[in-house]
């Protein structure tokens, strides 16, 4: 096999770094045998998964303190019950999105946010998306790159929902094709399949 | 981006290259798509294309807990520590 294709069977750059939640059992583990510190790291942790969730696939800047609370909480009484460590990671998430759907429930009268997660028309996410005007985004904006990355953003802003939680989990979070699904309630094939179209509208959004 | 964007014919393949990047496409399927991605300059350039895009939407959905939501998400996760030792 030539060398550049034993190159490429690397998967994205993103993936050569250590999966951000590989050490979810372990923590888990510790936590739920009264180790104080894995307990304090495992809730930030639940914290700031609930934060990206939150502002990336909700919308809502608003929103992210009150579901980082109630993620933290929920970990808080979960974790001491907890049998199966390695599934702590899917629970996290599917806590993370229950907890923004019930805050987007209160905002039933705003109706064009109720759509955001499963919404399959383009601009579902209404307000929502990804982060493109906030405070956080990282000073290298100023830099050659920062008009792509900020199309990138409005063009991943402007994905239906129901793709955009999708690329999210997989692509940013890391989380397995089969996690994905768990999280979501679907089967894996509509996982890819919503990650391939997803890719193909952002394809034709930058290209355009 | 790095090039100018593949052309129409390989879009075809956009859904086995995004699985492939992310590591989801297993033999023989693996094998021949890196066939055809060494011959083809099309896909080869998509493939580029879609891994770099990657890499920046990994970057741009991950942004920073301001520093003021942390502290306060800290204190409550101290505030919760510190009732459950009292607790116990």
């Amino acid at each position: 096999m030539p060398r550049s294709v034993t190159r490429r069977q690397k998967p994205h750059p993103s993936s050569d770094e250590p999966s951000p939640g590989s050490d979810y059992p372990d923590l888990v583990k510790a936590a739920s045998t009264g180790d104080a510190a894995a307990l304090d790291a495992l809730l930030l942790r639940a914290q700031e998964v609930a934060y990206r969730f939150s502002l990336t696939v909700c919308g809502h800047a608003e929103d992210a303190e009150d579901v980082m609370q109630e993620a933290l909480i929920k970990t808080y009484q979960h974790v001491e019950g907890i049998r199966e460590p390695a599934a702590f990671r899917g629970w996290l998430y599917r806590t993370v999105k229950n907890a923004c759907l019930m805050r987007r429930r209160l905002r039933r009268h705003e109706p064009r946010h109720l759509l955001s997660i499963e919404d399959d028309r383009p601009d579902g996410g209404g307000a929502g998306g990804w982060p493109v005007a906030d405070a956080a985004i990282p000073a290298d904006e100023a830099l050659s790159r920062s008009a792509e990355r900020r199309r990138l953003r409005e063009a991943l802003s402007r994905l239906p929902g129901r793709y955009r939680v999708v690329v999210f989990l997989r692509q940013v979070e890391g989380l397995s094709t089969r996690e994905v699904a768990g999280v979501l309630g679907i089967s894996e094939a509509s996982v890819k399949m919503r990650l391939h179209r997803a890719h193909g509208l952002l394809r034709r959004e930058m290209s355009a | 981006m790095s090039g100018p964007p593949a052309t129409r014919p390989c879009e075809g393949h956009l859904a086995e290259l995004v699985d492939y990047i992310d590591g989801d496409l297993a033999p023989p399927a693996l094998e021949a798509l890196e066939a055809h991605i060494e011959a083809c300059t099309c896909c080869s350039a998509l493939e580029r294309e879609l891994r770099e895009r990657i890499g920046l939407v990994k970057q741009a959905g991950r942004p920073e807990v301001p520093g003021d939501v942390r502290a306060r998400a800290r204190a409550r996760v101290q505030a919760l520590l510190a009732e459950a030792r009292r607790a116990r």
